[in-house]
């Protein structure tokens, strides 16, 4: 085999590499993190304050047309993803604001959720959505956790079809 | 010393530190495409395509927000059985450098759909290996261009910039938990973090109902301290190659210990990491491939090390852990598991029977004309 004899150019390489590593790193943290980003998770804040740390849960309600009301878990729903993604997808939803133009995207999503729950569309069509986030305490001296308070939630109405 | 010796040493450091020549980092590439088709899974972006757009949250800064919803279901399914094209292609060596580019760039972009679900995953290691040593020489023996005659300049230096990307991506890591105060005695970011992920998964890991009872601040403090300095020191190792090859051994039990406890393994990086094995492994591999046939090579290590081996396989098959799942495609191991165990039981019980009975022939045959018959 041919050996590459140009001489500094593994040195210049090497030297580039490593500042392209720290720049987006650097860039990552300063905003936001990109994809592709050459990094590995960090975690980032201490979770525990006061030896209590706050565990984030999510529940779903589907609310029928024939006036029943069905609690799901998200893994059912969301069961085409996978479950390190669903929080994110979870809080994504919580926070998405609509605007008038996206409408047909809340009807593509009551008509995804009807697909994933395999409601029958003709006889009890899925009137609404409703999303909520608790939160729970965990008190590490005492392991113990402490009841569920809402810290958010989000309706989404479909058009009956 | 001048500044030109100075250059010229550290050159030389570079060109020599992780050595390796073209035919071991030829049984590397092997090893990469095999272990990855056969036993990891190739990653699988199919399942990507039947979401609604109200859920597409891609990274601000990737390629998929400049989508407004995830491409049609066809798309995926034609960027996986390109990935599956890609990766046999490289496995046999044909055209390596520009399926290993294309091979990354298919990665990253499909990955960054998959990650369109607030959630960046971080397997960045396993998609830009190819990438990185797509000029390194690593389809230059034992492939189709070989035989083509279609060889690269050998820069096997560049598997010094990929040790300097691993030790760089562990400092990444622990830059942030440096910062954040993990080092803080009065607080335990681990168990906080383990305690999180214990409550908000369906499944909580293997040995996570153990650790959720220890309270001990000490334990917990000291995985903290653990995990700022092996993370921050991995990026100093890559300058002493004996070291690094240390931190790497490290890190395997890291990521397992990981994945006990809050099911996240990295399994993919195990791949990466494949490439600072001691030289002496692909030596002795080289010599195998080039001077003997499987025969000659049997001998009772051997047969130890294929009972290891099967002892893995049954690991793998009985607990399905940690690979395989939504998005790795079923590895041709689990294809075959599931072929032979659902669909023909019968033929699989005969062809296991008749197996163990060929390889138990085989070694009491071998055995006695050794050591009785000495012929």
């Amino acid at each position: 085999m041919t050996e590459d004899k140009t001489t500094f150019k593994p040195l210049i390489w090497f030297l580039l590499f490593g500042l392209f590593l720290g720049i987006q790193f650097l860039f990552s943290i300063k905003y936001e993190e990109p994809y592709p980003c050459i990094r590995l998770p960090g975690f980032g804040s201490i979770p525990d304050i006061d030896s209590k740390v706050e565990i984030e849960d999510f529940d779903l309600h589907i609310y029928y047309s024939d006036g029943q009301v069905e609690r799901v878990e998200h893994q059912e729903v969301f069961r085409n993803i996978p479950w390190w993604f669903i929080p994110g997808t979870m809080n994504h939803l919580l926070k998405r604001e609509i605007s008038s133009k996206e409408v047909q995207q809340i009807e593509d999503f009551g008509a995804w959720l009807e697909s994933q729950l395999s409601a029958e569309p003709d006889s009890n069509t899925i009137k609404k959505l409703e999303i909520r986030k608790y939160k729970s305490v965990f008190d590490m001296n005492a392991g113990t956790l402490s009841d569920k308070t809402v810290l958010s939630e989000k309706v989404f109405k479909f058009a009956l079809q | 010393m001048s500044l030109n010796l100075l250059a010229n040493k550290i050159n030389d450091w570079v060109k020599t530190a992780f050595y390796l020549n073209d035919k071991e980092l030829s049984i590397f590439r092997i090893l990469y495409c095999s272990l990855t088709i056969f036993i990891i899974g190739i990653p699988n972006y199919s399942w990507l395509g039947n979401h609604p757009a109200i859920i597409f949250n891609p990274p601000k800064y990737s390629i998929a927000a400049l989508f407004h919803d995830f491409p049609s279901a066809f798309f995926f399914e034609l960027l996986s059985l390109a990935l599956v094209i890609c990766f046999i292609l490289l496995l046999f060596g044909l055209y390596t450098k520009t399926v290993s580019l294309l091979l990354s760039f298919l990665m990253l972009f499909g990955q960054s759909f998959m990650f369109s679900f607030g959630k960046i995953d971080h397997n960045i290691l396993f998609v830009l290996l190819p990438m990185l040593l797509a000029f390194s020489g690593w389809g230059n023996c034992y492939s189709i261009d070989s035989i083509r005659k279609k060889h690269l300049p050998s820069r096997t230096w560049l598997i010094t910039i990929v040790a300097l990307t691993v030790g760089f991506a562990m400092f990444t890591a622990g830059v942030p938990k440096y910062l954040h105060g993990w080092l803080d005695v009065s607080t335990q970011a681990t168990q906080g973090y383990f305690i999180k992920k214990y409550y908000s998964i369906a499944e909580p890991a293997l040995i996570a109902p153990l650790l959720i009872k220890i309270k001990s601040a000490v334990f917990w403090e000291s995985l903290d301290y653990l995990a700022v300095i092996f993370e921050l020191f991995f990026l100093v190792a890559v300058f002493k190659p004996g070291v690094f090859r240390f931190f790497i051994f490290l890190a395997l039990w890291f990521h397992f210990i990981n994945g006990m406890m809050i099911n996240v393994f990295f399994v993919s990086n195990y791949l990466v990491y494949l490439l600072f094995l001691p030289r002496s492994f692909y030596r002795s591999l080289q010599r195998f491939l080039d001077n003997g046939s499987w025969l000659d090579h049997f001998n009772y290590t051997n047969l130890f090390i294929a009972l290891i081996l099967g002892l893995v396989f049954y690991f793998y098959i009985v607990f399905n852990f940690p690979f395989g799942d939504l998005i790795m495609l079923p590895s041709i191991l689990k294809v075959l598991f599931i072929f032979f165990t659902e669909k023909v039981e019968l033929f699989t019980s005969l062809l296991l029977v008749l197996t163990g009975i060929g390889i138990g022939t085989y070694c009491c045959v071998s055995y006695l004309r050794e050591k009785i018959f000495h012929f």
